[in-house]
């Protein structure tokens, strides 16, 4: 039996925002653009909806004179994307 | 990189590519603070060494506290310097393990200098805690050579330290054997790791 894939984490950018995340304490946001290659238009847009559904947190702070924007998953973030890898563990090995 | 829907044989590949991104980089320049304690301890030790032939005044002793006070500003200005876009649980956990031995280390040296009669125990001791946290440091980089460095240098260390105080062996030797001991325990871990982490980085 197939287990359905969470929508939130089965796309490309916001899977790879929170593979990063999970093995990182906390990453900066011109790091994950990065490593990402994503514009930052989109890559916003895409923590925000991670944000909004309690995956990562974003703290806004200052380095220097400049504004920083640092990334951490949570624990609720965590669990989600086990469940994710589990998830996907049934349909590769059907 | 941009939304779209991957399969499941894409998702599996795009999170082991990205969790390894973002192990690699992440390096470089660990063994600068453990090249400015040990040429710090290894000069120093030799400086204290050289006013006490010189003067024969003991209250030269008191230059130890030139590791802490030129030590301190220069790793906050390396720290800032090299300061990463990413924090890892590695960098945490060397972080509390050296913030632990520094406060213990700077406790013992304060009490020390408050009730001691002599600070004959105050090298020996820093070396035990200096080996811990090398070891350590070792253990978590998962890297056989810092480790192996540490406990090898301590037990050259302590032998000979042991052989001056109970031979009343020359009392110089004593400083001799701490500054060589802050080059095995620090320095050359220290380029160790950076050359480790150069070689992970041009690998990676």
């Amino acid at each position: 039996m197939f287990k359905e894939l969470n929508p939130l984490l089965h796309s490309e950018l916001r899977l790879a925002v929170m593979s990063m995340l999970l093995s990182v304490e906390e990453a900066e946001f011109t790091y994950l653009k990065q490593e990402t290659k994503a514009t930052a238009g989109n890559l916003s847009v895409q923590i925000d909806k991670l944000s909004k559904a309690g995956y990562i947190e974003v703290t806004k702070t200052m380095k220097g004179k400049m504004p920083c924007t640092l990334c951490r998953i949570t624990p609720k973030g965590v669990e989600a994307f086990e469940e994710y890898v589990e998830a996907l563990k049934t349909y590769i090995n059907r | 990189m941009e939304e779209r829907k991957l399969n499941e044989k894409e998702s599996l590949e795009l999170i082991t590519q990205m969790i390894q991104n973002s192990k690699k980089n992440l390096q470089v320049g660990r063994g600068n603070q453990f090249i400015l304690w040990g040429w710090l301890g290894a000069i120093t030790s030799l400086a204290v060494m050289f006013m006490l032939m010189w003067t024969k005044n003991p209250v030269w002793n008191w230059l130890w506290f030139a590791i802490p006070v030129i030590g301190w500003p220069i790793m906050m200005w390396q720290l800032k310097k090299a300061e990463k876009p990413v924090v890892t649980f590695t960098d945490k956990v060397l972080k509390a393990v050296w913030m632990s031995i520094g406060s213990v280390g700077m406790a013992g040296i304060f009490l020390m200098a408050i009730y001691a009669k002599n600070m004959m125990l105050m090298l020996p001791g820093a070396c035990i805690l200096i080996a811990i946290g090398v070891f350590i440091t070792g253990v978590v980089l998962d890297d056989p050579k810092t480790k192996t460095s540490a406990w090898s240098t301590l037990f050259v260390i302590m032998m000979a330290s042991c052989h001056i105080v109970f031979m009343k062996d020359h009392f110089i030797w004593y400083y001799i054997v701490f500054s060589l001991g802050f080059i095995g325990m620090l320095v050359v871990p220290g380029y160790h790791l950076n050359k480790e982490a150069k070689k992970h980085v041009q690998g990676a």
